[in-house]
């Protein structure tokens, strides 16, 4: 079992979809080499299928019979028909559970929905995996902390659920962190994109007494100023990239 | 062509430069699978392309064959995302840019740009 690097000050690191871009994304292998490289969580989107079961999907549609379908108006039996280009399928929650659960793997979830989280919640419940799981909120999502999280909160009081700050924020003040919700909601993390973070950022986040989350990261000279940026002795808490496995290898490199 | 399609296509053509001149930017670029996005504008007939991937930085005008990723996009925006005085986000929420294929790598080519303009300030060329 992995050491959780959540508790040896150390940055986590979120593989999207996987392992990026350097595999197929959202599939069953992908999360696999992503635990293998030694990523400490996957970080991908949530659907509904029509029975209710948990499908971890970027797309809102599938293509069948030449017709875009709603993942949600769908059964599991015709969600497993799609085929990646790599012939896999896309995988259910309870699949993904099954399959790492004794990888001590960590999982942040953007939903689309409160009955998606609450679905997620039920689902990690019976697999013991509670405290493995974030909730986040999309960062192409303006809604307000409150329409998004409030019915959340109220079936888990202990839920971790993150705030993606919304994109369009490319300069991000104080209003677009909706402090007043985030407390009263309990929301832990605020998520920003890598292009809007900076040092005084990451400052000002800490000391409302959140964690501070960044996503996006691509390249090596930024993979290094976040890897190596402190504040008060702590690194970052969370880095999310399309290509984790360099972000893994930086992070043996720049943080003993 | 216009100042602002002639001043698009010169940027473009530095960073292809900088492609193969500078090492950084190459390795970076050798991380992504090769992707062509067609650029169009609504407000003129100006077109041009773009390929990314493999270690290389690619551009011309006109129109690429079976481009998997399409941004359409007003000239003028495009000129001041390229010169780093306009976010392609705030674009695109505004609906001023309209992204058709694969939204995600479609995004990446904007970082690459940023990246690239990094190094130019840094360097002054390559």
């Amino acid at each position: 079992m992995k050491q959780e690097v959540h508790n040896l000050n150390k940055t986590i690191i979120w593989g999207h979809r996987g392992t990026g871009f350097t595999s197929t994304q959202n599939t069953f292998s992908s999360f696999k080499n992503a635990i293998d490289i030694g990523v400490d969580g996957i970080k991908t989107e949530t659907k509904l299928s029509k029975e209710g079961e948990v499908v971890l999907s970027y797309f809102n549609t599938l293509k069948i019979n030449g017709e875009d379908i709603p993942i949600q108006e769908l059964t599991i039996e015709e969600i497993k028909k799609f085929k990646f280009e790599n012939n896999e399928s896309i995988p259910t929650l309870r699949e993904v559970f099954e399959a790492f659960k004794s990888s001590n793997s960590r999982y942040n979830f953007d939903i689309a929905n409160p009955e998606e989280g609450i679905q997620i919640i039920k689902t990690a419940k019976e697999y013991g995996l509670l405290n493995h799981i974030e909730l986040a909120k999309p960062s192409t999502r303006p809604d307000s902390l409150s329409d998004f999280f409030t019915e959340i909160r109220n079936f888990d009081k202990n839920v971790m659920l993150v705030n993606s700050v919304f994109l369009k924020h490319s300069v991000i003040e104080d209003k677009h962190f909706e402090l007043d919700n985030m407390r009263k909601l309990n929301i832990k993390g605020i998520n920003v994109n890598y292009n809007y973070a900076d040092f005084e950022l990451f400052k000002r986040v800490k000391d409302y007494g959140f964690k501070f989350c960044v996503w996006g990261i691509l390249f090596k000279r930024s993979m290094k100023k976040f890897l190596t940026m402190k504040y008060n002795g702590e690194y970052i808490d969370a880095l999310m990239s399309n290509q984790p496995g360099r972000l893994v290898k930086f992070r043996n490199e720049f943080q003993n | 062509m216009s100042l602002t399609s002639e001043n698009i296509m010169k940027l473009n053509k530095t960073f292809e430069r900088l492609s193969s001149e500078n090492e950084e930017f190459k390795e970076e670029l050798a991380f992504f699978e090769k992707r062509v996005i067609q650029m169009k504008t609504p407000d003129s007939d100006f077109k041009f392309w773009v390929e990314f991937g493999d270690g290389a930085y690619l551009c011309d005008e006109g129109v690429k064959e079976n481009a998997p990723i399409t941004f359409v996009i007003p000239k003028k925006s495009m000129n001041l995302i390229l010169e780093g005085k306009l976010e392609a986000f705030d674009e695109f929420f505004n609906g001023n840019l309209k992204i058709e294929g694969d939204l995600q790598y479609g995004i990446v080519f904007f970082d690459i740009v940023k990246l690239a303009s990094e190094i130019i300030n840094e360097t002054g060329g390559a």
